[in-house]
């Protein structure tokens, strides 16, 4: 479970006896287009690093192409003092200088130009703003195999911390098997808001599940700090792909990023904090 | 609402009741009253809508829902003729020469147990009939269609008629012209039923041995009853039997029934005690699997009615129904223990009272209760989480049959709402979670009524009448404010019994009968509703987890104008009425949702309510037969449903999840012979509306869509044949145990109706989407052992 309790998710989790008694089969749908859209995907953190803006294109529904990147764009990043230029590094990919560092507290602005993407003949311009929220660190985290004497072994991985008194607090945990992410797209990693738990110790909270690791392996948990506006995109994001097989979901919806000018995808900003353990 | 205007609204209703009073009172002559129960002869159950027809003045009456007819007529001799759908046919003579109480029994044509052909007497009911739009289903036709794993079920058996939709597979869930699930007010007992289904709504919470008669009001409704836009689905229970002590029972694929029935004190007094309970989770302890073993899955329903004919003139009447489904998962791997329960309680008691042979009164106290409840039990991760309501009603309703031309009716209502949306807790000794209480909505609901049904000429007959619906928000309450983005602004914090919120509401009803000769009539009404609570949820199936929102400072009142006309026609001396009606409906203040809604737990709820106008309207054919070998209907419904609101689809009109273009349900029955009878079920409807992807992109490594506008595609049209077979073996005795074994096939030719449709990642590359149709129901065989002592 990515946010816990989520109410729809609960819906859902009795809906499992439904849809699973229900059988499935591909069915044929003849859909129309709709026009293409700039998608971004990008963030800045206070960890001193290259920050990587992602522009691609939106395309047909069932295409079997990843998406077309876009390239020769004007990317920068301010936050109001300073603007970190950005420049492509491949296709698509942009990013900052390895030496910037976000700080705590500030709101960063993201400008794309230099792009036609209606293909009017005219530049169109792109922004979008997200604030950098201080974060919670955990004391410890405990990884412990999930079930004795299974082969290949796989683990569990709980998270101990103090969860501030402030209220709206969100957050995002990521995991590092010996330094590679292992939660590399977003339905792996795990969000929650604090609404029932502010201002409480986590005693314990189950985070990541089928850990695949060796007896040695460090494992590096990363904790993100999360505006309220990115956990609720997380959250309708999630709603409308992963989870939203079996209806009890209210009707689809777009998802509504923070890009400015109908683009997709979203800007945001983030503090990190890590911690770290051995496999057993 | 300033109170210049409220006293011109009292005049109104003074000149009302005023004008009726004159337009009875011109008639005087010697006039006597005759009145009475009608009964039957078999159990000493009241009658509903039996009918007394007078040949001398051609002209007659109906026993209303507690089997009490009266009719005022001129001292005289006159021969009654009273017939009732599957009863004989008797006939009275009788002198009226004074106030007269006369109590009558009609025979049942056959034994119940053997529903095969309602072999009633072919009558003019629907040509005379003062209302239109409405439909009578005794609980035998109900049982005669071919059910879902042979479960009858009145809900799935009302869907079945023109104008009334499925609101998705399976489902007990019904739209009523247009009108969302929730505009339906679903009555037992005249206790309000909030969540008619079991399962998910794969059944309902009605158990057929415990059910007398359904009723549906989908055009007008009578004055009587307010409160929901769309429709009333009036349900009676079963009083029991006053003469002898009886059984019946079943034995089905997924659940069992007995009924025990008899007199407390013979012809005065009876009981009814009727259970249900599904077995799914006993096939679950069947299983070699270990967790699925001590999980539990099942239902169940408690009926019980108790009733006293303490003289002539007085009755009472107390029924309780209590239901519950209960479903518990046992800790898993990924899962802690789960649990989850919801259901039903009510309680009515009922007074009938005659204040003269032409006075009727009842007065009714009423509870009921909807509640679910969800866990995790666990030590971190546990929490308890509890949401209820809580409707305390008084009812009085007065019928007075002033001359065979005038009843009038009048009467009030006032409910006390008690709603807790929901408290979640955390369970456990090191659980992770705080208390969040919901603010709970406290409210009183009134209704006052008059009308009068009024034969002006034996071709013309006119039903009048006007509600009068008052809400009122009472203390404690918390209302948040919200700016014109629906963002918080603050709350405002009302204390215990202060009255902070009011609404009211005229609404007129009015319907007009002119019969053209014996065979055909012409009706027209016209209709004004409204409805104070609404259901906050956008789900497209049926959901245990039903929240119902009051109107309040932030939710105005739904209302709706109908107007419908109607030309009726029997053919074949009675034997095969048709009919058609046309209905335009004009809906305000919808409830809609934004996207992606919170809507449980959340205490700021009203801010995800978006507010929509909502229009539909239809053709309705029904060619129905109801006597002889073969019986059943063939219904047809063409309609539209649509919604328009600033906040949806960029204020783009869009189409309502009930709008369905085409509707066809061909219902019938054959009688083989004697003891075997044949029933068949065939029903189409177009795909419900539905919003698809028409672009995707990609963002953390996952695809997403695009969408087109709100419900701007359909799903693939629906279609179903259901068969069944009834088989009575000859009983060896006259008395003592008989039995019948029913056996249906549901959706006989195994079509794969999408249920929904899922867009999921192809396995071996993520990157690609494919669609995939998620079929509940292919072809599902059972039997049914059905008995009775």
């Amino acid at each position: 479970m990515k946010k816990y309790p989520n109410a729809q998710h609960l819906i859902l989790l009795t809906l499992v006896l439904l849809v699973y008694a229900g059988c499935r089969k591909p069915i044929e749908l003849d859909l129309d287009t709709t026009y293409t859209r700039l998608v971004v995907e990008g963030s800045i953190t206070d960890q001193e690093q290259a920050h990587r803006v992602v522009l691609t294109l939106s395309s047909e529904y069932f295409t079997d192409q990843p998406p077309p990147p876009v390239t020769g764009a004007i990317v920068q990043i301010s936050d109001g003092e300073q603007v970190f230029l950005l420049s492509e590094v491949a296709p698509g990919i942009y990013e900052t200088d390895p030496t910037v560092k976000g700080v705590h507290g500030k709101y960063y602005t993201l400008t794309i130009t230099g792009v036609d993407i209606n293909q009017d003949g005219e530049i169109e311009e792109y922004t979008a703003i997200d604030l950098l929220k201080p974060v919670m660190t955990l004391d410890s985290i405990v990884v412990e195999p999930q079930m004795p004497l299974s082969n290949p072994p796989v683990y569990k991985i709980s998270g101990w911390g103090q969860e501030p008194p402030t209220p709206d607090d969100c957050y995002q945990w990521l995991y590092y098997v010996n330094g590679v992410l292992q939660t590399d797209t977003l339905n792996k990693t795990i969000f929650i808001d604090d609404t029932f738990v502010n201002g409480s110790y986590l005693p314990g909270l189950t985070m990541f599940m089928n850990v695949e690791a060796e007896p040695g392996d460090t494992i590096k948990v990363a904790t993100r700090s999360l505006t309220r506006e990115y956990y609720t995109f997380l959250v309708t994001f999630m709603l409308e792909t992963v989870w939203s097989q079996g209806g009890g979901a209210g009707p689809p919806a777009n998802i509504k990023g923070n890009i400015s000018n109908g683009a997709l995808g979203y800007f945001s900003a983030h503090a990190v904090t890590f911690t770290s353990a051995l496999v057993p | 609402m300033n109170r210049v205007l409220r006293r011109s609204d009292t005049v109104i209703c003074f000149f009302l009741l005023g004008w009726m009073l004159i337009s009875v009172t011109s008639l005087q002559a010697q006039r006597y009253t005759l009145s009475g129960h009608i009964r039957d002869a078999s159990n000493g159950e009241h009658l509903i809508g039996a009918s007394i027809y007078v040949e001398e003045l051609q002209t007659g009456t109906a026993s209303n829902h507690y089997g009490f007819y009266s009719i005022t007529m001129p001292a005289g001799f006159y021969q009654l003729v009273i017939t009732y759908v599957g009863y004989t046919t008797k006939n009275l003579a009788i002198t009226l020469d004074g106030t007269l109480q006369y109590d009558i029994e009609l025979e049942p044509r056959r034994e119940v147990l053997q529903p095969m052909v309602i072999s009633g007497e072919s009558t003019s009911e629907n040509i005379t009939a003062r209302e239109m739009g409405s439909v009578r289903m005794d609980i035998r036709t109900i049982e005669r269609i071919p059910a879902l794993m042979g479960e009858v079920d009145v809900l799935k058996a009302i869907q079945l008629l023109p104008g009334v939709q499925s609101a998705g597979e399976g489902t007990t869930g019904f739209s009523v012209r247009g009108g969302s699930k929730d505009q339906n007010l679903v009555l037992l007992d005249e206790a309000t039923i909030y969540n008619a289904s079991h399962l998910l709504g794969f059944f309902s919470v009605f158990n057929n041995d415990a059910v007398k008669e359904v009723k549906l009001y989908k055009g007008d409704m009578p004055p009587r009853f307010g409160g929901r836009l769309s429709s009333v689905l009036d349900i009676q229970q079963r009083e029991g039997n006053m003469k002898d002590f009886a059984g019946r029972g079943g034995i089905g694929t997924i659940s069992s029934r007995l009924t025990l029935e008899g007199p407390l004190i013979k012809d005065k007094s009876s009981f009814l005690l009727a259970g249900r309970r599904s077995y799914a989770d006993i096939f679950l302890k069947l299983s070699s699997r270990d967790e699925l073993r001590n999980n539990r899955l099942y239902f169940y329903d408690l009926n019980t009615k108790v009733n006293l004919i303490a003289d002539q003139k007085n009755r009472l009447f107390l029924s309780a129904y209590s239901g519950r489904d209960i479903v518990s998962l046992r800790s898993s791997e990924e899962f802690p223990p789960f649990s989850m329960g919801w259901g039903n309680n009510s309680v009515t008691l009922r007074w009938n009272h005659l204040f003269s042979p032409q006075l009727f009164s009842n007065i009714s106290l009423i509870y009921s209760k909807y509640d679910y409840r969800l866990g995790i039990d666990d030590n971190v991760q546990g929490f308890e989480w509890v949401s209820m309501m809580d409707d305390f009603s008084f009812k009085a309703d007065f019928v007075w049959y002033t001359s065979p031309d005038h009843t009038i009716r009048f009467g009030m209502q006032s409910t006390y709402h008690d709603f807790l949306p929901g408290y979640a807790e955390g369970r456990g000794e090191e659980t992770i979670f705080g208390d969040l209480k919901i603010p709970g909505y406290k409210a009183l609901q009134h209704g006052v009524y008059l009308s009068d049904d009024y034969k002006i000429s034996e071709q013309l007959t006119i039903l009048y009448g006007v509600r009068y619906s008052m809400f009122q928000n009472i203390g404690p309450g918390t209302i948040y404010r919200f700016d014109e983005q629906f963002l918080p602004l603050d709350s405002v914090v009302y204390g215990r019994g202060n009255i902070f919120n009011r609404y009211s509401a005229w609404e007129p009803r009015v319907n007009v009968v002119w019969q053209l000769n014996s065979k055909s009539s012409f009706k027209s009404s016209y209709n004004r509703t409204a409805q104070y609570i609404h259901l906050a949820s956008n789900a497209t199936i049926g959901s245990p987890l039903d929240v119902y929102l009051p109107s309040g400072p932030n939710i105005k009142p739904q209302t709706a104008d109908q107007i419908s006309v109607g030309y009726y026609r029997n053919f074949l001396n009675n034997t095969i009425e048709t009919s058609i009606e046309v209905y335009y409906k004009q809906m305000d203040n919808q409830v809609d949702f934004k996207d992606h809604a919170e809507l449980l737990l959340n205490p700021r709820i009203e801010g995800e309510v978006r507010i929509a106008t909502g229009e539909a309207y239809g053709m309705e054919l029904l060619v129905r037969k109801q006597t002889g070998r073969l019986t059943g209907w063939i219904g047809y419904t063409l309609s539209r449903s649509t919604r328009v609101s600033p906040w949806i689809n960029d204020g783009k009109p869009y189409l309502s999840p009930y709008d369905r273009t085409h509707d066809i349900s061909i219902v019938a029955s054959y009688e083989i012979q004697d003891n075997l009878s044949a029933s068949l079920t065939w029903v189409y409807a177009s795909g419900a509306p539905v919003t698809f992807p028409t672009g995707r992109f990609v963002y953390g490594n996952i695809v997403a869509p695009v969408y087109s506008d709100r419900n701007a595609y359909r799903m693939p049209s629906y279609h179903r044949l259901d068969l069944g077979v009834t088989w009575d073996p000859p009983a060896k005795k006259q008395r003592g145990w008989q039995s019948s074994w029913s056996f249906s096939v549901y959706n006989a030719y195994n079509r794969h109706n999408a249920f929904v449709i899922n867009f999921v990642r192809d396995r071996e590359n993520p990157g690609i989407m494919e669609a995939e149709m998620i079929y509940l129901f292919p072809i599902i065989p059972a039997v049914t052992y059905n008995f009775r002592f």
